[in-house]
């Protein structure tokens, strides 16, 4: 049985129901990462939602710590998200209805677990987002919210940590800054980190860079 | 966090929304209860307004206009009738109680009703302040009459001959005011009571001055007359064997108010029918602006449900939270109409007792705030179930598409 955080193998995705784009293989071990690259519109978050169990892929398979999310009924797979896939977006996508300290208890209640008020505690002081933690998501900065998403993503000990352009919109000091608490916080907890970019920035500062190509 | 909480919050985020499809609900849970209240009571108040009179016996003619004209007292009087002969024909052991009614003067448009003491029996009524009169000349006034005309005991007041005001005054007849009734809710309470000697008096001395412009001598007094005669009876078997009994005779008509007002119901069903779905067709319009007002609220929660699916959310989890924002969003209309009803009922009530003299309940029974709040229930989880089902189903890729 693969034991790998990640595995993803013969990966091609769609568009309009055709075949599109490839990735190449690669298979991650807790605290690596990897930057997936290419050009705008070659697939890059199409790949992301193939491996977050979001959007199917057109063929190939992906393996998350032994199980492949496609094999799963859609319930079971959103559960299974939930729990071994964290996902920061480059818009976020927090809960504006409730506090910060909410949306990171949300994270584990919503993926079938008993929120582990320790686990959120030391995260938000890890993150600095303590003080900020009965805020509710609106009135947060970018960086702000960006910590977060990323405090939210590592809730429930994810097997590996999925991130979309995530300083697509941040210059040099914010984009080193939030890389550098990935892949510190990736491998305190465990995860693995992949990141969908065309940012140089982010390529300098991971393990392995793989690239999609675009299918003719 | 749970899905009580959560529903909570999406409230309170989108509270606008929120307040909107409660103040929207609200109102048409106050709009479905008026039409439960006057489906309910008016056949009551219609019921109520005949008083204690089970039967009237007039001259020969209609009995529908008997009953407008001597229990409703809406309609003007089609002839009078020898007294004596009519005791002697609604003499039976039959009757509980009975009374002449003896029309033709008014005070200000109110009717001024010749009779004995015993209509009060007939009607149930009660002296509320003062007394009955016990002379000539002396009144007691309607509920609802007193109100109007701001009579009070001791008071005296002219009536003026026919039954609407303008006639020519009796001015060396004064009535003084001996008693005000109890309100009945029946016709009684828009009457002036006094003794039917004393109409027959006015109205000879009136034929008396008549004769005497034209020069001609006085005529001699009539024999006790009467427009009707009011009764209540022992029992039902009563109620369908006199009036038979008495429309035999080719003297009198006997009409039992009850059945004429329900052939007349009868023959305007229709429009009564019609004005009822009206009301309900309003009200269901009304509701169904609640629903979709709860459904479009409901709708604006799509993302944010979504959302928690990303997170790994059964879709189940995700309609159980819709559907309980829609319950707490029924709930507080539900709350809210009912108050406005409460509200709105009293003085409603008093409205309809001053100006109709209606002595209606008009606030909600337990049954139909029970009835109602299972409608709304039912309509909360219908107008709940797609954006709770739209939810369960989102396309989390739309979703998180920036």
């Amino acid at each position: 049985m693969n034991t790998h955080n990640i595995s993803v193998g013969g990966l091609v995705v769609e568009r309009g129901g055709k075949p599109f784009a490839t990735a190449p293989d690669f298979t991650l071990e807790a605290g690596q990462t990897l930057a997936l690259t290419g050009a705008s519109g070659a697939g890059k978050s199409t790949a992301l939602m193939a491996m977050a169990g979001i959007r199917p892929p057109h063929l190939g398979s992906i393996v998350i710590n032994g199980i492949d999310p496609w094999s799963l009924s859609p319930s079971k797979r959103d559960r299974f998200r939930g729990h071994f896939i964290g996902l920061v977006f480059q818009t976020f996508h927090l809960v504006d209805a409730v506090s910060v300290e909410a949306n990171l208890t949300l994270a584990a209640t919503c993926a079938g677990l008993k929120p582990d008020a320790a686990r959120i505690k030391g995260l938000m002081e890890r993150l600095g987002i303590y003080e900020l933690r009965r805020r509710l998501p609106g009135s947060l900065s970018q960086g702000q919210a960006q910590r977060v998403a990323v405090a939210r993503a590592l809730v429930n000990k994810p097997a590996v940590i999925i991130a979309d352009e995530p300083t697509s919109a941040l210059d040099d000091a914010n984009a080193l800054g939030l890389l550098a608490l990935l892949r510190e916080t990736a491998q305190e907890n465990g995860a693995a980190l992949v990141l969908a970019t065309h940012d140089g920035r982010v390529t300098q500062a991971v393990d392995r860079i793989v690239t999609m190509e675009v299918m003719q | 966090m749970t899905s009580l909480t959560l529903a909570t919050a999406f409230l309170r985020r989108r509270w606008g929304q929120a307040l909107s499809a409660v103040f929207a609900g609200a109102l048409s849970i106050a709009l479905v209860q008026a039409v439960m209240i006057a489906e309910r009571e008016l056949p009551k108040a219609a019921e109520q307004a005949f008083g204690g009179v089970d039967l009237v016996v007039g001259p020969k003619g209609s009995g529908l206009d008997l009953v407008l004209c001597c229990v409703l007292h809406v309609t003007d009087p089609r002839g009078i009738m020898p007294l004596a002969a009519a005791e002697e024909v609604m003499n039976s052991p039959m009757i509980k109680a009975k009374a002449p009614i003896a029309l033709g003067d008014n005070y200000h448009s109110v009717r001024i009703v010749g009779t004995t003491p015993d209509l009060l029996q007939v009607y149930k009524a009660q002296v509320a302040q003062g007394q009955i009169w016990t002379k000539d000349l002396q009144a007691v006034i309607g509920a609802q009459a007193a109100r109007d005309l701001g009579l009070k005991v001791g008071d005296t007041f002219v009536g003026s001959h026919g039954l609407v005001e303008g006639g020519e005054e009796h001015s060396e007849f004064p009535y003084t005011v001996t008693g005000i009734l109890a309100p009945t809710g029946s016709g009684l309470d828009r009457l002036i009571l006094s003794s039917i000697q004393t109409v027959w008096t006015i109205h000879h001395h009136h034929e008396s001055e008549d004769a005497e412009e034209q020069g001609l001598p006085p005529p001699p007094a009539p024999p006790p007359a009467a427009t009707a005669m009011v009764a209540s009876v022992k029992s039902p078997v009563a109620l369908a064997a006199l009036p038979r009994q008495i429309e035999a005779s080719e003297r009198f008509s006997a009409a039992a108010p009850a059945f004429e007002i329900a052939r007349l119901s009868r023959a305007v069903r229709p429009v009564a029918q019609a004005l009822v779905a009206i009301g309900l067709l309003f009200a269901l319009v009304a509701a169904l602006t609640a629903a979709s007002v709860l459904a479009s609220a409901l709708a604006a929660r799509t993302r944010d449900l979504a959302l928690l699916r990303v997170l790994g959310a059964h879709p189940w989890e995700l309609a159980l939270i819709a559907q309980i924002e829609g319950l707490i969003l029924a709930a507080l209309a539900l709350v809210g109409g009912e108050a406005l009803v409460w509200a709105l009922a009293p003085s409603m009530a008093a409205m309809l007792a001053e100006r109709d003299g209606l002595l209606i309940s008009v606030l909600p029974t337990s049954g139909d705030i029970l009835l109602l709040a299972a409608g709304t229930l039912i309509a909360a989880v219908a107008a709940s179930l797609f954006p709770a089902l739209k939810a369960g189903n989102a396309s989390i890729e739309t979703v998180l598409s920036p």
